[in-house]
């Protein structure tokens, strides 16, 4: 019961404090909304990108070139030994005789190209699709080495060139979104801060007033801890309803095609829960920076 | 009540109290006087905790307040009146609020604070100022509230730096017959002063401070 009288006394200390200084509460919360936009916005590309990055992934293809003149069986115990990898999703077997039509169906329309060719001059081969786990240089290189050194094949292919910008192109997607993220949450959290900063200083007096009554740390702080949690909270909400704005103005605007692409991160709801939890985070965090500072104010 | 000890207080090497050795006894009023700059203000501040000595021992109730952790000095506090002379009220609170604050900080049931405050207020000849803000009374008024919130939390000890600083002759006499009233119900009474008439109309112990030493 008392906790509760205690509790209604700090929030109404903290909605004073909110409506004592209105324009400065109202640009933090604006300051934490647009932050906290922000890394939702970065989140939900980051995620997209990586989803798309993984279906690209997932074209990562390894071709094993059999050597001519192997037989049947000795093919097939090549083909188990590869399936068994433990980097290996599946594979294919693709025959001499399949390589050449797929080359002559390439072709279509140019059959006079085919005409000097006597022999079917391609090799049989295993097309090698590698789990996601492994889709990454180390994993596609042990794999090839592994494969280079078996008996039966002749040759292995996969467009190594791509492969080492593919994951470039990621590492720096991922880098980026971390550092701008970071640079984000510590600009909110200063600018919180410096809020609560204001409002401590417009209320010095009375918090030298509560102080020299023998009111406790906490009795003195928590109105201002409350402040900014609520601060934090309006923020993340108002962030969530700019994301989610901005989503649907997105849908309307841009091809069919590519709505998938702005759909994913927004719709599960631990993305919303985790911006207002990141807002309160936010809030308290500035305001206990502040109210650091504030103790020397205190005798 | 208050014993204090061979007690200094520098401020950045300049020194505000050398050598105080005073005794202050239980249910007693004492007037502390001298020039301004004397030291009275650091010596009720001392009392009340708001500064640390630089070097001696003051014990309070019993208790040697240099062992205080940060944790006991709001309790302490609670069982202090101090009636500053510039009030210290909050404006954007009504007389009963600023009161009733006091009693708030310590976890007090709504209803008790409720009838502790009226009571104080009625003490006081306040009732009618109850829902006025501060700065609409006058300044002998803002001192009665003032005195009314230090004496809502039932202290042992009162203790006013000046409180009749601000206040014309004849409300300053007001102020100090209701400290000697409240001395008369056994409460320690300790007033810093340079009003020398004043004093001279209430046969009190004085104790007077000059350059900050005990002078007599």
């Amino acid at each position: 019961m008392n906790y509760l009288k205690w509790l209604i006394y700090f929030f109404s200390e903290a909605f004073q404090n909110i409506r004592g200084n209105l324009t400065t509460s109202l640009v933090t919360m604006a300051t934490i909304a647009i932050a906290l936009s922000l890394c939702g916005l970065f989140f939900g590309v980051f995620v997209n990108l990586n989803k798309m990055l993984d279906s690209i992934g997932s074209q990562i293809q390894i071709t094993a070139y059999i050597k001519d003149g192997l037989s049947g069986d000795a093919v097939l115990n090549i083909r188990k030994e590869i399936a068994d990898m433990r980097e290996v999703e599946n594979v294919e077997y693709v025959s001499k005789e399949k390589a050449f039509s797929i080359f002559k169906d390439d072709l279509r329309g140019e059959k006079g190209i085919l005409e000097g060719l006597g022999a079917n001059p391609f090799p049989a081969s295993l097309e090698i699709k590698i789990k996601t786990m492994f889709r990454n240089p180390q994993g596609v290189k042990g794999l090839i080495s592994k494969l280079k050194t078996m008996g039966g094949i002749e040759d292995v292919q996969y467009g190594q060139e791509w492969l080492d910008k593919f994951f470039a192109f990621i590492r720096f997607i991922e880098a980026f979104a971390l550092i701008i993220g970071s640079f984000l949450l510590i600009a909110a959290v200063f600018i919180v801060s410096n809020t609560i900063r204001l409002v401590i200083y417009a209320r010095r007096e009375e918090i030298e007033i509560l102080s020299l009554m023998g009111a406790t740390n906490l009795f003195i702080n928590a109105p201002f801890l409350i402040e900014g949690m609520l601060e934090g909270f309006s923020g993340a909400v108002l962030a969530v309803a700019l994301l989610y704005l901005t989503r649907e103005i997105l849908i309307l605007k841009i091809p069919f095609a590519f709505v998938s692409l702005v759909e994913a991160p927004f719709s599960p709801y631990y993305f919303v829960l985790g911006l207002i939890t990141g807002g309160i985070v936010l809030g308290v965090f500035g305001s206990r920076i502040s109210l650091r500072k504030g103790a020397a104010l205190r005798g | 009540m208050i014993n204090m000890f061979h007690v200094y207080k520098n401020y950045d090497g300049v020194s505000a109290l050398t050598d105080v050795t005073l005794k202050i006894d239980k249910g007693e009023f004492v007037f502390i006087t001298g020039a301004s700059g004397a030291g009275k203000s650091t010596l009720l501040k001392l009392m009340f905790y708001t500064e640390r000595p630089t070097q001696g021992q003051i014990i309070i109730g019993g208790k040697n307040i240099a062992r205080f952790k940060p944790r006991d000095i709001p309790f302490f506090r609670r069982k202090i009146g101090f009636v500053f002379q510039d009030f210290k009220l909050l404006n954007n609170k009504t007389v009963f609020e600023n009161i009733a604050l006091a009693l708030r900080i310590t976890g007090m049931d709504n209803k008790d604070i409720n009838k502790r405050v009226l009571k104080v207020l009625s003490y006081l000849g306040l009732q009618h100022r109850a829902n006025f803000k501060p700065l609409t009374l006058s300044g002998g008024e803002q001192q009665r509230v003032a005195i009314a919130r230090a004496l809502a939390k039932e202290p042992a000890i009162l203790l006013a730096d000046e409180p009749t600083g601000n206040l014309d002759p004849e409300r300053a006499v007001d102020i100090i017959n209701l400290f000697h009233e409240i001395n008369t119900r056994g409460t320690t009474v300790v007033v810093a002063t340079h009003d020398k008439s004043l004093m001279d109309r209430f046969n009190k112990r004085a104790i007077l401070l000059d350059k900050g030493r005990v002078a007599n």
